[in-house]
């Protein structure tokens, strides 16, 4: 591997938790945002809504936990990338996104029993919670180990 | 996670004369993966604790020791 394409990979690892966090921070307001507007009706037709919210989450999903949003062709600097300590991150950020979209959907489960109808916006909002508490802990972990230690002598 | 494993990398390490950088380039994993396992934030798997082991010349006894190993 050249080692430009090493570098590249490694100053995307160290700027990845930001980046994260940035786009993680930007999903959120979009999916509030769609949520109020679902629950309000002011919002373009119901299914294109819910349409460019999936892309959305999709989006935010691979580039999380898939292979970024790097120019890195080279197979070697993927698996830098996304290599055992990412992919440790990647699992805890799976079980807290898990974790938060059941108690999210118990939670809809209830207000639906509640009111008799499921909450429009809470279709957008569960999901997007789960999402954004995987990507949260994803960079959170992250971040924390740039700052483990001294990084050389 | 440092009371569960003694890690001797960057002793190592040292003895080759070797960066962070350099171990993780002959390994094929992050600069920033190399640093969380010598500060004992992260564990390694086999796999890699054997690539570490390889790549520094030594086994992977030498590098990592339980607690109560560490007076043998």
């Amino acid at each position: 591997m050249s080692t430009k394409s090493r570098a590249m990979a490694e100053k995307w690892v160290g700027q990845r938790p930001v980046f994260v966090l940035g786009y993680t921070a930007g999903f959120l307001a979009y999916a509030i945002n769609a949520a109020a507007g679902l629950a309000s009706g002011d919002v373009a037709p119901f299914h294109l809504q819910l349409l460019a919210w999936a892309a959305a989450a999709a989006a935010v999903f691979t580039i999380s936990f898939g292979r970024g949003v790097t120019r890195l062709r080279n197979p070697e600097a993927h698996a830098i990338v996304n290599d055992e300590l990412a992919a440790s991150y990647s699992n805890a950020g799976m079980r807290w996104g898990f974790a938060t979209l059941l108690a999210g959907s118990v939670a809809m489960l209830v207000a639906t029993l509640w009111t008799g109808t499921t909450p429009v916006w809470m279709l957008v909002m569960v999901p997007s919670t789960g999402i954004a508490a995987a990507t949260l802990r994803f960079a959170w972990s992250d971040h924390r180990s740039a700052r483990s230690g001294p990084d050389d002598d | 996670m440092t009371e569960r494993l003694i890690v001797h990398l960057k002793q190592a390490r040292q003895r080759l004369g070797i960066t962070q950088a350099d171990l993780a380039e002959r390994v094929g994993v992050s600069r920033k993966t190399v640093n969380t396992v010598e500060n004992g934030v992260f564990v390694p798997s086999t796999i890699l604790a054997l690539a570490l082991a390889r790549a520094l010349d030594t086994s992977v006894d030498a590098l990592f020791a339980l607690p109560d190993q560490t007076e043998a």
